[in-house]
């Protein structure tokens, strides 16, 4: 999950940051090989690189894979900053500059929508490709992400297989101002809420998180633990940053390690609470097969085809064709065979896990 | 000094009438009260504070089952929001002088990703990541007061730019991920109490020294010839100061003692508090905050004393994000963040510092942290939708600085004063 | 107290203690001072009259340190002095009472009376010096009632005085200080019936302890109430000196206005 700031309560920071970070920091140019069949340029227009360390991988392996497809395709690289007016600003000088597909990961994902006009307007039509966040309002040609609605479902039913009757659930939800924090509960409800209603589980505790802070993700374990007094039987976390938080409060009364905590993104914190025992399963998005999916859209596109998919998402303006890929469920188990395989987390990054 | 100290009037004048007796309102401004001075404006300032904290205290207490001031809750609140009224601290000096901090929620963040990057990362000691954290802070507080004091740069747009450049290395430091601090030292700080007999022994030596202080004072001003307080009203202090440190101490003792970061707060507030108002830069913080023209005039430094409050003010951001990284054993981009500098801020007005400066003691971060501690700590025991936590702080703190600024208009509580007059 | 004021040989009666001679001082193109002389003695209250702009003020800065001249010289006891800063002519002796008064509002008379000098007492020797409350505060209560200026307490912040008891203060601080020339800037300006003749007899008092006052007023009954003497200004000059005893309003009004010339400054 990649966390949003919200915006910061200062007037003149609105005028500030355009200013700063409106200029298109095109950081990484690749340098376009001679011996290419096709020429052309990717625009990849990133939302925030600052608060999530995966895009820098989601850059990495999308370039490397669309090189071996198409190694005279020059790839420009945009950080928005948590900023859509940016993003708008940057898209402009990419179409400016001659883009010939756009890839965005939207800050808003409403507000994207002029992107795509913009980019559908200019002359020749640009493609746009929506990458792990949705565009709604417009239509774009292709959306390529993780199968955000499943991360719920399996953080819940990771619960129901651990937790035994008449166990009580405690649920730190994500930011009640970010819509996949309300995407992940509810998936995670459709296979709780159930066993909720029938008396199978108790819900204890239920709260959402302002701005994913940890340290608050702490202090609300505290008061959940304080309130059902230390009779909890299992906690639904919905990131591996706010499941650090509720480790601490559950050490604080010896319970870490004996109740199952989930979590989400596989990071490298994670993984370390992981294999000290602490937490007990995280969500892996594999962005190595999401990029991978994406350079092969991108080349379909570069070479005036079409992306056709069985799979459609609705985006308010019809049906996207869609390349939507699973995501993992990570414990002790299995972590060596995929996150640390993947190369998403480097073994010497979990010192923890003797691997 | 012999001339001012001995008066050598040469001519028999008529005995002029009394400057007091000259009939101005604002001359009686205050009321004797169980023989304690107390001003109106004090008065009515934080009365409403302490009336409200109750209210909350009360209300949480009914829908919690009495769990809000259970010992465990109590405890557990000073765990967790002793580092904001850490923050507070530094606040109080930068309001002090009517200036502003904006920059302090990401400079608190800047110590949390140094204290653990340099303890999880970098593998040094506890205390060389500890030291090395609030040494870099209380740099770039100074650097940012020296743009303010000497460059003559307003406070805001300084602190506005010090918002960004320390948001930025601090997400470039924690690189959009979590790092997990597992040294046992830096989680004692936000982690451990201390022993039973430890923290009997520290509220003794509280109230010893209060007894003594208040002997020396009592010397000193027989000394001078100079009139004391009734001795009645000082023995009924240091009772009073001792009831309340033994209800806090044998309270927190019947869960688990009293946290480390509350005796963290606890000693800062102190020496803070001596430092504003016994020693001589103190006196002179005050005075440039009052009139800094002047302060000028009188021969203080005014440049350095902005400097100096700047430098405290980031000194206070780095012990706050230490605490803050013993407190969740961990550092990540949300660990910290522009929402605890509102909450810091609201701490200071809440707890009766003037934002137009000049106004305000450092005993404002207890009452003041007492009372977003109260509200952030009920408001998760009861598991409330968090936007109703927003709009409740905001109104809290425009409430505070409501009864600072009608306070503050001559004419402010005037219609009461008068009818307490009158009666 | 550290900074004991220099001791000057006293000016005898004959010889001014403050002298200023040939004053000049340019603010761009504007001649504010063309070549001013000046005098004020010992025991004596100098009026400074003259009309907005006439000068009077930018005289006082340059007496007070907070102007550098262009030319001319001030001499104190004889002696010239060179005032770079405020600061610079404190040490000198020369203490000014401007019309803000610049006191503290947020601090009590004691605070405001040392400002700036704070008096310390060793707690820890070498490391902390804490402030010596009990020191000022008695100093404070002592210089008040020697200038018999009634507060009901000089732990009262400065916020709660009445106007006349600020103007009072601002005085106390000047002269706590124990300098020889007190400057006092418009000192009745802002102030009502009783409160001006609580400051007039202030003025009087100052006088008595043999300082050498220069008042700056409009107020033509404050001249004749408490002035030895009075300087006129006019257009960056001096145009007149009386021996109040000697002239009636009406002459130092003509004088202020230009109505008639005074070829020969009256000395007395």
């Amino acid at each position: 999950m990649h966390l949003r700031k919200r915006l910061i309560p200062v007037i003149t920071l609105a005028l500030a940051v355009p200013t700063i970070a409106a200029f298109p920091i095109a950081s990484h140019v690749q340098a376009a090989s001679q011996q290419a069949r096709i020429k052309g340029k990717v625009a990849f227009l990133f939302s925030d690189f600052t608060t999530s360390a995966r895009w820098q991988f989601d850059k990495q392996f999308f370039i490397k894979d669309l090189k071996k497809l198409d190694p005279g395709v020059q790839v420009v690289v945009y950080d928005a900053k948590a900023a859509q007016t940016n993003q708008q600003n940057q898209a402009k000088s990419a179409l400016t500059a001659g883009a010939n597909l756009i890839i965005d990961v939207p800050v808003d994902s409403a507000q994207a929508a002029s992107i795509i006009r913009a980019a559908h307007a200019n002359k020749p039509r640009v493609p746009v490709i929506a990458y792990d966040r949705l565009i709604t309002g417009a239509y774009e040609d292709a959306y390529a992400s993780f199968d955000g609605a499943s991360v719920g479902v399996q953080q819940g039913n990771f619960l129901k297989a651990h937790v035994a009757k008449g166990g009580t659930i405690v649920s730190i939800a994500g930011s009640p101002t970010d819509n996949n924090a309300h995407l992940f509960y509810n998936g995670a409800m459709s296979v709780l809420k159930p066993l909720f209603d029938s008396h199978y589980y108790k819900l204890g505790y239920d709260k959402f998180t302002p701005d994913w802070n940890d340290a608050t993700a702490q202090q609300e374990m505290a008061s959940a633990l304080n309130q059902l007094n230390n009779k909890v039987n299992g906690v639904l976390v919905a990131n591996d940053g706010m499941a650090g938080g509720v480790i601490t409060a559950l050490q604080a009364q010896k319970l870490a390690g004996k109740i199952p905590v989930t979590g989400q993104d596989a990071t490298a914190a994670g993984i370390q609470q992981i294999c000290l025992g602490n937490q007990s399963m995280t969500i892996y998005k594999p962005v190595i097969k999401l990029a991978q999916r994406a350079a092969n859209i991108a080349d379909k596109f570069l070479h005036h085809k079409v992306f056709k998919s069985a799979v459609k998402t609705q985006t308010g303006a019809g049906g996207t064709p869609s390349a939507i890929i699973p995501v993992i469920t990570v414990t002790k188990a299995n972590l060596a065979a995929t996150v640390i395989k993947d190369g998403y987390v480097a073994k010497s990054a979990v010192p923890q896990c003797h691997l | 000094m012999s001339e001012a100290k001995t008066p050598r009037p040469t001519v028999a004048a008529p005995a002029p009438a009394s400057i007091a007796a000259d009939g101005s309102p604002a001359a009686v401004r205050s009321t004797a009260f169980g023989g304690i001075t107390l001003s109106w404006d004090k008065l009515l300032t934080t009365v409403p504070i302490y009336i409200g904290l109750i209210v909350i205290w009360l209300y949480f207490d009914s829908q919690t089952a009495g769990k809000f001031i259970g010992a465990r809750n109590l405890s557990e609140m000073a765990q967790e929001f002793s580092y904001e009224a850490v923050l507070a601290i530094g606040v109080v000096f930068v309001l002090l002088l009517g200036e502003i901090d904006l920059s302090l929620g990401y400079l608190t963040l800047l110590s949390v990703a140094l204290t653990a990057s340099f303890s999880a990362l970098s593998q040094y000691s506890a205390g060389v990541s500890i030291l090395l954290a609030i040494v870099i802070c209380t740099l770039c507080g100074l650097l940012q007061g020296m743009l303010i004091a000497w460059v003559r740069m307003p406070s805001f747009v300084v602190t506005l730019g010090g918002f960004l450049i320390f948001e930025g290395i601090a997400y470039h430091i924690l690189a959009g991920s979590t790092i997990n601090v597992f040294d046992p030292f830096i989680s004692s700080i936000g982690t451990y109490y201390l022993s039973n007999t430890v923290s009997w022994i520290v509220a003794v030596i509280v109230v010893a020294a209060y007894v003594l202080a208040k002997v020396a004072n009592y010397r000193a001003r027989a000394k001078a010839g100079l009139p004391h307080a009734p001795v009645a009203r000082t023995v009924a202090a240091a009772i009073a100061i001792g009831v309340v440190l033994a209800i806090i101490v044998a309270t927190l003792n019947s869960y688990r003692g009293v946290p480390v970061a509350l005796a963290i707060l606890a000693a800062f507030t102190i020496v803070f508090w001596f430092f504003a108002s016994k020693l001589q830069i103190g006196r002179r913080i005050y005075a440039v905050g009052g009139n800094l023209e002047a302060a000028r005039r009188a021969g203080i430094n005014t440049t350095a004393v902005r400097w100096l409050v700047f430098g405290i003010s980031g000194m206070m951001a780095g012990v706050a994000g230490v605490m803050l990284v013993g407190y969740s054993a961990a550092g990540s981009t949300t660990t910290a963040g522009p929402d605890l500098l509102l909450d810091v801020i609201s701490i200071a007005v809440i707890g009766g510092v003037s934002l137009t400066g000049g106004k305000g003691t450092v005993w404002a971060v207890l009452l003041g942290g007492l009372v977003i501690a109260s509200l952030d700590s009920g408001l998760n025991l009861m598991a409330t939708d968090p936007y109703y936590v927003y709009v409740i702080k905001g109104a809290i703190l425009l409430a505070a600085i409501g009864i600072d600024v009608i306070g503050k208009r001559s004419s402010g509580f005037s219609w009461l004063r008068r009818r307490t007059a009158r009666a | 107290m550290q900074s004991e004021a220099p001791s000057y040989s006293r000016a005898t009666a004959e010889e001014p203690l403050l002298q200023v001679r040939g004053l000049v001082k340019n603010f761009g193109a504007v001649e504010a001072l063309r070549g001013v002389d000046f005098e004020a003695s010992v025991g004596q209250v100098t009026a400074l009259l003259g009309d907005n702009g006439a000068g009077k003020s930018t005289l006082i800065k340059c007496i007070a340190g907070t102007h550098v001249p262009d030319g001319g010289e001030i001499l104190l006891g004889g002696a010239p002095q060179h005032f770079r800063t405020p600061i610079d002519a404190t040490r000198a002796g020369i203490e000014t009472v401007y019309q803000d008064l610049a006191l503290c509002d947020n601090l009590d008379v004691v605070a405001n009376l040392f400002l700036g000098r704070e008096e310390g007492q060793t707690l820890i020797p070498g490391v902390v010096r804490t402030l010596d409350e009990e020191d000022m505060e008695k100093r404070a209560s002592e210089a008040l009632s020697t200038l018999r200026i009634n507060i009901p307490s000089v732990r009262n912040q400065v916020a709660q005085l009445s106007g006349g008891q600020r103007q009072s203060i601002a005085v106390a601080k000047a002269v706590l200080w124990s300098p020889q020339v007190v400057i006092l800037d418009e000192p009745t300006a802002a102030l009502g019936v009783a409160q001006t003749r609580q400051v007039l007899d202030l003025v009087l008092r100052l006088r008595e302890r043999g300082l050498a006052v220069i008042v700056i007023t409009h107020n033509m009954v404050d001249v004749f109430e408490v002035a030895d003497r009075a300087s006129v200004m006019r257009l960056g000059s001096r145009v007149a000196s009386f021996n109040i005893k000697e002239v009636t309003p009406d002459d130092v009004v003509a004088a202020i206005t230009g109505s008639r010339s005074f070829e020969t400054v009256a000395q007395a």
